[in-house]
């Protein structure tokens, strides 16, 4: 029965996206490839991309900004956050703080990235790093604020351990939080990365975006746009396999 | 335990509040809700700290059944069992210590289920694994049989016991009703009152395998009926105490 149903979602994701791409070559005989370039001719673009070994060079750059914001992010984000949650008081004083910082746009970070930090590799770790430390912060602290405190007072009275109840309650229990911030930061981070190396490096995916643009290339535009949905995407989902593959992500499913 | 203050949001609970909790037996506490009883557990079990006044044997190991089985659920009955010896024993003891246990409570062959997959009773057994499997010299039990139906409050009471008679820790058995006090208790208390007072203490001296036999079913009908009335007479005194906006402090010889 499960089985059956997770088929038939993955079909319709199946179809849905043979659909956009079916969608998008009709369109594209009606306007000249400057506009908007066929599939076939995106495809082919990104496999000269690759060929060259300039996709793998600037993805490689990308990739390395995106994976040094991210862990930042992820521990800063959760430690803090979950240290901070844990006293009502100091959460509502930190709060505003985060959420000024989150309501700032991105391109005004990016702007005061570049006036700090300089043209750059500097910029778009910055900016990535600004644009997701909040959301696990934010998520640890709701979590902290949703730790048992039954379970808490168990492991008192038992006596456990410091560090086995940060792994076996705390852990645990702030675990659906996380694993949902990184899902949505995955995503954030791909994008804003884009945009911040577009407009303040010379190196990786935003600037080669940047580059084509100027040259008017439109189907090695849309050929690196491909590329970065197709990691983005890829990324989520390996990510949501291996979170669903966790003892908490698997009981979690059943609890209700 | 003796001349224990303990005042919480300014409402003085315990004031130089002493009682005596013979070793290796059952001691009942009776008491309308609210009255401070899982207050007085929480003492003993040093989550609380008393203002005053000390606890004796605070130093021994302690074990407390919540009326909830309070259960880590990412956890399999084994390693929930095994949670509570982590870091204290090696691995080969702690092994050896759980599957002894659940073996004792009928839960062997469900020892690799998670929590969510067991039936109310069952988590309940688990809940008692873990509190027998430590070895306490103190148990404290915090209305355990809450919420189960009646065959299982028997199951689950005849299990206590059975185990019981094996480890022969102390036992505070807080509950709100007669029947179970009666069926356990080497001796009663009915708590009452702000601060607490204890309106009434008896003795039961029949050894409580012995409890269903015939031959004591006058004197326990006896036990019951008196701690019935004391109940209702600490009822009373509650409202009294209302009609009078706590103005005058009514006290019933203990």
């Amino acid at each position: 029965m499960k089985s059956s149903t997770s088929q038939n979602d993955k079909l319709l994701t199946t179809l849905a996206t043979i659909f956009i791409v079916c969608l998008w070559w009709i369109v594209s005989f009606f306007y000249p490839p400057i506009i908007l370039p066929s599939p076939a001719e995106t495809f082919i673009k990104a496999y000269n991309l690759l060929i060259s070994g300039s996709l793998i060079q600037d993805l490689t750059v990308t990739v390395q900004r995106v994976l040094i914001a991210f862990t930042i992010s992820l521990l800063g984000g959760t430690v803090i956050g979950s240290l901070v949650g844990k006293t009502k008081n100091i959460y509502l004083f930190v709060k505003p703080m985060i959420t000024i910082i989150q309501t700032v746009p991105p391109i005004a970070w990016i702007i005061l990235a570049i006036i700090w930090l300089g043209l750059g590799g500097g910029v778009p770790i910055f900016v990535v790093i600004i644009a997701t430390f909040p959301i696990f912060f934010l998520n640890a602290a709701q979590g902290m604020r949703q730790v048992s405190e039954d379970l808490l007072e168990m492991s008192t009275i038992f006596r456990i351990k410091h560090h086995r109840v940060i792994l076996d309650v705390y852990f645990p229990s702030l675990w659906p939080f996380i694993s949902s911030a990184i899902t949505i930061c995955i995503g954030v981070s791909w994008k804003t990365i884009v945009m911040a190396e577009l407009l303040s490096s010379n190196s990786g995916v935003g600037a080669a975006l940047g580059l084509a643009r100027l040259q008017l290339e439109t189907a090695e535009v849309l050929a690196w746009t491909l590329t970065v949905v197709t990691l983005g995407v890829t990324c989520e989902q390996i990510f949501q396999y291996f979170s669903d593959q966790t003892r908490v992500g698997k009981v979690s499913k059943r609890w209700k | 335990m003796k001349g224990l203050t303990f005042s919480h949001n300014k409402k003085t609970i315990f004031k130089d509040f002493s009682i005596y909790l013979p070793e290796q037996e059952i001691t009942c506490i009776l008491g309308n809700s609210g009255v401070g009883k899982t207050t007085l557990l929480k003492l003993l079990a040093n989550i609380l700290k008393a203002d005053r006044g000390n606890i004796e044997g605070n130093q021994k190991i302690v074990s407390y059944l919540f009326q909830e089985p309070r259960l880590l659920p990412w956890k399999t009955v084994y390693e929930n069992v095994e949670y509570v010896l982590l870091n204290k024993f090696s691995k080969k003891v702690r092994k050896d210590r759980v599957l002894d246990i659940l073996e004792q409570v009928g839960l062997l062959t469900d020892k690799d289920a998670f929590p969510h997959e067991l039936s109310g009773g069952m988590r309940q057994r688990v809940a008692i694994a873990r509190a027998f499997v430590i070895k306490p010299d103190i148990l404290l039990l915090d209305e355990p049989l809450q919420g189960l139906d009646l065959v299982k409050k028997q199951e689950i009471q005849q299990l206590l016991m059975m185990l019981w008679e094996k480890h022969q820790p102390t036992v505070v058995y807080v509950t709100h009703d007669i029947e179970e006090a009666i069926a356990v208790g080497h001796q009663i208390f009915i708590f009452n009152g702000q601060p607490v007072f204890v309106q009434f203490q008896c003795f039961v001296h029949t050894p409580i395998n012995e409890r269903q036999d015939v031959v004591h079913k006058q004197y326990l009908k006896a036990v019951r009926a008196h701690l019935m009335l004391q109940m209702k007479m600490a009822s009373g005194n509650i409202m009294k105490q209302n009609n009078r906006n706590g103005k005058t402090k009514l006290q019933i010889a203990k």
